[in-house]
């Protein structure tokens, strides 16, 4: 994947993620063909996101206004088989005017990555279902939980 | 979204798409914000790309080779709210050697469109794990796909 | 709720899960679906540590009874233990009790089913084998 390879850190790469959160595979989790099912990834992914947010301690959200998701793009680099405990990886990679990147990666038991997402956060006033640009104190946490790994 | 409008057809236009699925929208499916959480929305474009391969005689997946998804992105454009139903039209958008890309729309019930997904398959040997090129027949009738089209919002094909 | 099923020390297998965002329902709780999965999954576990193929190609169990009480909603974020044990063998069943606690080791529901064992394509009961019979007693 060409377009992995240009990034640095490699997304593939463990290392490159100071925010790690490990959860075991649920038996659920297995579809027809007895790997692990494709939403779930994007659950997986979810899970370790909302867990970086509390780690940044922008989670829970405002009532009002925080950060809603307009875009997930997953790659499914190889499959995931129950039992096993797998690890999300999570890190800010672009702070834009009024949205927000993520990068995460997920790796099985054995440390391999299996998938990578790039999610895309507006900030956004709830009531209006509308985007509004990314207040400065929200912008100073977001940059201060920018790594520098 | 300005990607959207360079794609033609228009991939928010209902009328793009031949093959329709409805589906209900669960209480479960809402999250702590009250509307439909957007991993349940992503199990409702896979159901009803299931529903699509279906038709197109891909599903169920045969024992020893088939379609295997390899990237998907998912556009949030609109909320989905419980109670309600939702219409999800599907069609080939592009066929290479040995993948295939389906485009998919998620309507509300007055056609309004909530959200976008593309899906890369590969084509793969599944004992092995393997990519391996269509058969060329497999090939043949999905390009004869991509040319396909629906109806008009206004008589939904469901 | 039954008193003789939140007693932790008759629970000989354990198995512990972790909650996740999308467990929980728009009132920050799990949702009820989910004990479902959660019960499922301790009781999977349960079966691979009694080391019995329950996923067999000519035969495997099925659920024909699931009862859970909840005695307090669980909360993410959080783990939750799942202590899973046998009630009764009858001739080709099986009835579980099992319990859920928090992280904290509160109780929060207790679950009681019944598998039968089925052949595969028929779908009609099969009695337990006499050795399997011994060893599920045993327990």
């Amino acid at each position: 994947m060409a377009r992995e390879e240009l990034e640095s850190p490699d997304p593939r790469d463990l290392a490159g993620y100071r925010f790690i959160d490990a959860h075991p595979l649920r038996f659920a989790d297995q579809d027809i063909m007895r790997h692990i099912n494709n939403v779930v990834f994007a659950t997986l992914f979810e899970t370790g996101r909302i867990s970086f947010w509390r780690d940044v301690g922008l989670f829970p959200w405002p009532r009002t206004e925080g950060l809603m998701l307009v875009r997930v793009a997953v790659d499914y680099l190889r499959q995931m088989h129950y039992p096993d405990t797998v690890r999300i990886g999570s890190r800010i990679k672009r702070v834009g005017r009024a949205s927000v990147s993520l990068r995460q990666a997920l790796f099985n038991g054995k440390g391999e990555c299996c998938a990578l997402a790039e999610t895309v956060s507006a900030h956004a006033n709830y009531a209006e279902g509308r985007s509004t640009p990314i207040p400065d104190d929200l912008r100073k946490v977001l940059e201060g939980a920018m790594p520098a790994i | 979204m300005a990607r959207e409008e360079f794609e033609s057809p228009d991939p928010r236009d209902p009328a793009s798409y031949p093959y329709w699925e409805e589906h209900v929208v669960r209480f479960a499916d809402q999250d702590i914000f009250r509307h439909a959480n957007h991993v349940a929305i992503m199990g409702l474009f896979e159901s009803a790309r299931v529903e699509f391969w279906g038709k197109l005689g891909l599903y169920p997946f045969p024992e020893d080779e088939g379609v295997m998804q390899v990237r998907t992105v998912v556009d949030y454009i609109g909320q989905v709210f419980h109670p309600g139903t939702v219409k999800i039209g599907s069609r080939v958008m592009r066929v290479g050697e040995k993948s295939v890309i389906a485009r998919q729309g998620l309507f509300d019930k007055k056609g309004g469109c909530c959200a976008l997904m593309s899906t890369v398959s590969a084509y793969v040997d599944y004992q092995a794990a393997r990519s391996k090129p269509f058969p060329p027949p497999l090939k043949r009738f999905l390009e004869d796909e991509m040319a396909k089209r629906g109806l008009p919002w206004s008589a939904p094909a469901v | 709720m039954n008193t003789e099923l939140t007693d932790k020390s008759t629970y000989k297998h354990w198995h512990e899960d972790v909650l996740r965002f999308g467990d929980m329902d728009l009132v920050w709780h799990v949702d009820q679906a989910v004990y479902v999965t959660l019960f499922q999954g301790a009781r999977i576990e349960f079966w691979r540590w009694v080391d019995y193929p329950i996923i067999g190609p000519e035969m495997g169990l099925v659920m024909v009874h699931f009862q859970v009480d909840i005695a307090r909603a669980i909360e993410y974020p959080g783990r939750t233990r799942i202590g899973t044990r046998f009630l009764r063998l009858g001739n080709s069943s099986v009835r579980y009790g099992q319990l859920l606690l928090n992280e904290a080791g509160e109780v929060c529901a207790t679950s009681e089913s019944v598998n039968v064992q089925v052949e595969n394509k028929t779908n009609k009961p099969v009695p337990w084998a006499p050795e399997v019979r011994a060893r599920l007693l045993a327990l």
